[in-house]
């Protein structure tokens, strides 16, 4: 009972991380609401690592990383957020010491996230949601892209005490995120469990819209 | 146990729980007495001049497309030129062009057969191009003459890649004589491996 009662409360914050930003009347929308566009750069573990004769690293180059993100600010330190993430990076076949191209990928993230002031322009963010990928080349996604995979990520911002800074709402974020990878491809050959996904990205961001 | 710290300790066993990768079982041999081929890295994608006469471009077409397909890692990839002097592998019909007809799967094995040849110098460097060669053989109706090649094209684009030898079982594509028009797991585990062992047998110069 106590654990459904849990449960029951990590999909009210979920619900209402996602309603908040819509309960406001429109006046006081506009005055919370800003739009935020950040671009960095993403590094990622291996989405694959198999063994053929030798062992295989299929990863993903560093790549870039350009975010959009809407944010509503409650009352207090709290902030709700979605932010919409795409990068593009090529895919390393790593072996014997040497790397090959295996073509690229892109994918992209939407998530939903809440953000805390923890005081001296830092805050820091969870947030929750999904990832799909599209590839350019065959390999493991020429049976399909494994479909939409959940996806959590901390981030931890930092606004520098400058007036332009603030002004402009500039921030530089450290992005943290991990999925859990599987293909049809990679099921069809016999991986039975997907990998776990760790990405960091480093970016800057700025505030477009709204204060 | 604090909920938070459960949750911390579940994340980060997922995170860092390793996976056993599959073994690439059952296959068989790919090489040829003893000595193996595959495109190394750097001639990928691999060229392919085709007879543009009758079914063959849609025929290799498919063919290469069900090999390519075989790889997670884009170790064999392929394309098609106009221009056979830069080609990698020719693949023409020996004798007669078949009418492009649809196909009738029964009786149709042994309608037609190919080769693949290459020409090894001393050191064991492919002099030129390998030469895929298609022939029709008497005695059979055009419809099976077209299933044949759907199993033979793909068998003989199995070779061109670097599988050398046929199969034992009488299932696989790599078979001498094939019965299906796709690769099987056995074929894909043959492939697969072949590209990651090292070769002794070596392609032209470009």
């Amino acid at each position: 009972m106590n654990g459904a009662v849990r449960r029951l409360g990590g999909w009210a914050v979920g619900i209402l991380c996602l309603a908040g930003p819509t309960a406001y009347p429109p006046n006081r929308l506009a005055a919370q609401v800003s739009v935020h566009i950040s671009v960095g750069a993403r590094y990622s573990t291996s989405l694959v690592k198999d063994s053929v004769v030798v062992p295989i690293d299929l990863r993903p180059t560093l790549g870039p990383v350009v975010q959009l993100g809407v944010r509503d600010a409650f009352p207090g330190l709290w902030t709700g957020d979605a932010t919409l993430d795409i990068s593009h990076a090529g895919l390393d076949r790593r072996e014997s010491g040497s790397s090959v191209s295996a073509g690229s990928a892109t994918n992209v993230t939407l998530t939903l996230g809440l953000r805390r002031s923890l005081g001296h322009g830092v805050a820091a963010r969870l947030g929750f949601g999904g990832l799909i990928y599209s590839a350019s080349a065959p390999g493991v996604f020429n049976q399909g892209n494994g479909g939409l995979m959940p996806l959590v990520s901390l981030s931890g911002a930092y606004a520098p005490p400058v007036p332009i800074a603030a002004s402009h709402g500039l921030e530089v974020s450290v992005q943290y995120d991990l999925h859990r990878f599987m293909t049809p491809a990679l099921r069809s050959v016999g991986f039975n469990r997907p990998r776990p996904v760790h990405r960091i990205a480093i970016a800057v961001s700025a505030r477009v819209l709204g204060r | 146990m604090n909920p938070r710290v459960a949750l911390a300790i579940a994340v980060l066993t997922a995170g860092c729980s390793d996976i056993i990768p599959p073994s690439r079982t059952p296959r068989y041999l790919a090489d040829a007495a003893g000595d193996t081929f595959h495109w190394p890295p750097d001639r990928i994608p691999v060229r392919y001049f085709v007879d543009p006469r009758g079914a063959l471009p849609r025929l290799v077409h498919n063919g290469l497309s069900a090999w390519q397909d075989q790889f997670l890692y884009g170790e064999f990839r392929a394309v098609v030129v106009a221009d056979s002097t830069a080609a990698d592998v020719i693949v023409r019909w020996q004798d007669s062009v078949p009418a492009d007809v649809p196909p009738d799967t029964a009786g149709a094995l042994g309608a037609c057969d190919g080769v693949t040849t290459y020409v090894l110098d001393s050191t064991k460097t492919m002099t030129g191009p390998e030469h895929v060669s298609l022939r029709v053989r008497l005695g059979y109706t055009l419809p099976q003459i077209a299933e044949c090649f759907r199993r033979v094209v793909t068998h003989e684009l199995g070779h061109s890649l670097g599988i050398l030898s046929h199969s034992p079982a009488t299932t696989d594509l790599m078979y001498g004589t094939p019965a299906i028009e796709r690769p099987t797991e056995r074929d894909r585990n043959t492939a697969q491996v072949l590209y990651h062992t090292a070769p002794t047998i070596f392609p032209p110069p470009r």
